[in-house]
């Protein structure tokens, strides 16, 4: 197959990429030389950048090919700097795919392509601007719709280098044979979920997403107060002093209502049509109103799923549902751990939902060893300590304000007890591992198949020895690094058998 | 079958080099800084830090080699690799020889002299060290983990 070019399209997409570089040049040179804005040259400046961002992405669309074989997806780039990208469709961790609402018309999306391999932080390929149907070809490719299993382990196998990215042979895994998938159909759409509207105001309405938000806010006004004259801001600070009580704690509660209302319309925006489907042996999940976006992942490449609960949907017996993956997909929210799957439903539905798309679920959740007798004030111990001595600090230092610390430590306090109450390890049954932890009044739970456990490691210091108590660290692999899943002060001989479990295991 | 490793006793004396080129290193910048407090009237008091901690960083590093040399222990058996360190803090690891993607043996210029190597054993998420070892049973541990690794299912990520 010969080498094919992005849409068209795609050099408008460069033009704006290289102006936003461009522009920060010249608020640069701006900076240094406000005159320059006055001088009769300016104009022929930002000509001349215009001209030269043009020939640059013009360059740049010229230069940049891509080629799809039986094999491989190879991408060309670059002028002085050539760069030819192999990527071997056997290889590919995820594939998601992303489409503001003014490109759906043509039907052109930006593609972005992750393996295992985790030299970068960013995607391996990105092929900003193509039509769907070449996204469908190369999915077509990776998931082939006519040929069964042992054709596709019978594929020249490139990955004989020992290198971390993802390989083939562990079709015979026994998850796998049981997935319906595997059967008789190539492929076949499996199990199909979408949102429905209540759901997603319930998940808008409890995300608690205006925390943040607030905190920005702070941050932003900080910043101001840095940048606007300190005149300015007493004289408004005085203004505010001298309202009444009512209207300053409406002010208050305006902005808490706007930070609300704005973190609602956020999280609608983001999971809105959300949609889960199991198409063969992969997992595709779709959402978005101004931005579509897709992602598209083996199910086998899932590391780990959690079921996650903040302490107000605890309250209202909600869950999301996450996988963890070896890609950095999905995970564009910094709150966000993995792929979401299921934004939110009943807490004691989550067995059952989700393993309708992962096979390995258990129908039901085993047995959880809580956090030993004698590990629950240690855990507290261990939340509380530090606040409390900062706070005594500040007490001395400036009585009597600084005893407002002991509002942090009451909160501590109760994250400790919380965290306590929420620690938990299964003891390893057939080859799934159930472990619970809780930070900061949310909890996980966290279900782990034991070859995707990349190494267990038991801590414990001499103390913990007398009282009978360990601590289990689960190491995973997550988006480009690892993940630490950590037990705190079970019993040691819960440990010891997930550790036996683990080795047994291989 | 328990076949647990020490570490070569001579780990000890690299570790104790090790120390004493961080107290030189410490000790340059003391002179450093007594230097700019005396050319550039820096604030006195960095002389009385920087001297004490050194000090005592070393002190402290030094005293613990026999306790880490003591405690710290490795094993290679059929399926995988652990690892324990540490006795007030006792700290177990086990890596399933089928998670490793790949072996590295390393040597820095300390480590040459007293011709030890440190082996880097990778799996997908994370890389566990093994500190140093003789060159031949470094060697003879990147064959048997790749011996094990080649048989074994590939389990990764």
């Amino acid at each position: 197959m010969t080498a094919k070019r992005l849409h068209p399209a795609a050099l408008l997409y460069f033009c704006y990429q290289t102006t936003k570089n461009a522009l920060g040049w010249l608020l640069i040179m701006l900076v240094f030389n406000l005159d320059m804005l006055k001088s009769p040259w300016f104009w022929w400046i930002a000509l001349g950048l215009l001209l030269l961002v043009i020939t640059a992405s013009a360059i740049k669309y010229w230069r940049f090919t891509y080629e799809m074989n039986d094999l491989e997806l190879s991408i060309n780039s670059g002028l002085l700097f050539q760069k030819h990208l192999h990527i071997a469709y056997s290889k590919i961790q995820t594939m998601q795919t992303q489409q503001w609402f003014y490109l759906r018309p043509f039907g052109l999306v930006s593609l972005q392509i992750e393996t295992s391999g985790h030299s970068e932080d960013k995607a391996e390929a990105v092929l900003p601007v193509i039509s769907r149907a070449i996204v469908e070809q190369i999915q077509e490719l990776r998931f082939p719709k006519q040929q069964s299993i042992p054709n596709e382990t019978a594929n020249p196998r490139v990955e004989s280098q020992p290198d971390d990215s993802a390989s083939l042979s562990s079709e015979t895994q026994p998850d796998e044979t049981k997935s319906p998938s595997t059967v008789s159909r190539p492929v076949k759409i499996g199990a199909h979920y979408r949102i429905k509207w209540d759901d997603l105001n319930l998940y808008a309405l409890t995300s608690l997403a205006f925390l943040p938000l607030l905190l920005g806010l702070v941050t932003i006004y900080n910043r101001v107060s840095d940048t606007v004259p300190q005149k300015y801001l007493d004289s408004a600070l005085t203004f505010v002093a001298h309202e009444s009580l009512l209207v300053l704690s409406s002010l208050l509660f305006i902005t808490l209502l706007l930070s609300l209302l704005f973190s609602y319309l956020l999280v609608i925006n983001r999971y809105f049509h959300f949609e889960l489907v199991q198409e063969g042996k992969r997992l595709k999940t779709s959402r978005g109103l101004m931005q579509t976006k897709e992602v598209a992942t083996p199910v086998k490449k899932v590391q780990a799923v959690i079921s996650s609960q903040t302490l107000l949907r605890q309250w209202l017996k909600l869950a999301t549902v996450e996988a963890v993956l070896a890609s950095q997909a999905g995970s564009d929210e910094k709150d966000e751990a993995g792929l979401v799957l299921l934004p939110v439903l009943k807490r004691s539905q989550v067995l059952v939902q989700t393993s309708r798309f992962v096979s390995w679920l258990p129908a039901k959740e085993p047995h959880v060893f809580m956090t030993a007798e004698g590990g629950r004030w240690r855990i507290i111990r261990n939340a509380v300590w530090f606040p409390a001595v900062v706070t005594l600090a500040s007490a001395i230092l400036f009585w009597p304000y600084g005893l407002l610390g002991l509002l942090v430590v009451l909160y501590a306090c109760l994250c400790g007890v919380y965290s306590a109450r929420n620690n938990g390890l299964s003891q390893g049954q057939g080859n799934l591992l159930v472990a619970k932890t809780a930070r900061f009044l949310s909890r996980k739970t966290f279900f782990l198949p034991r070859e995707k456990i990349q190494a267990v490691t038991l801590k414990q210091t001499v103390w913990m020895k007398k009282a009978g108590l360990t601590t289990v660290e689960l190491t995973l692999r997550a988006g480009n690094s690892a993940r630490y899943v950590e037990v705190r002060y079970l019993s040691t001989q819960v440990a010891q058998a997930v550790y036996r479990w683990y080795r047994q295991g291989g | 079958m328990e076949n647990w490793q020490q570490l070569p006793v001579k780990i000890k004396q690299v570790w104790r080099l090790e120390v004493g080129i961080s107290l030189v290193v410490g000790l340059i910048l003391a002179a450093g800084m007594f230097f700019a407090v005396y050319f550039w009237h820096w604030a006195q008091w960095l002389n009385y830090i920087i001297v004490p901690l050194t000090l005592l960083d070393c002190g402290i590093e030094s005293a613990l080699i026999p306790y880490r040399y003591r405690f710290w222990r490795y094993q290679i058996t059929a399926s995988d690799v652990e690892i324990e360190a540490g006795f007030f803090w006792h700290k177990q690891v086990a890596i399933p020889i089928s998670r490793i993607q790949n072996v590295t043996l390393e040597a820095g210029p300390l480590l040459q002299l007293f011709g030890l190597q440190k082996v880097k054993v990778e799996t997908a998420a994370a890389a566990h060290e093994i500190s140093g070892v003789l060159p031949k049973q470094a060697e003879l541990l990147k064959k048997q983990i790749m011996e094990l690794a080649q048989e074994g299912e590939d389990n990764d990520s």
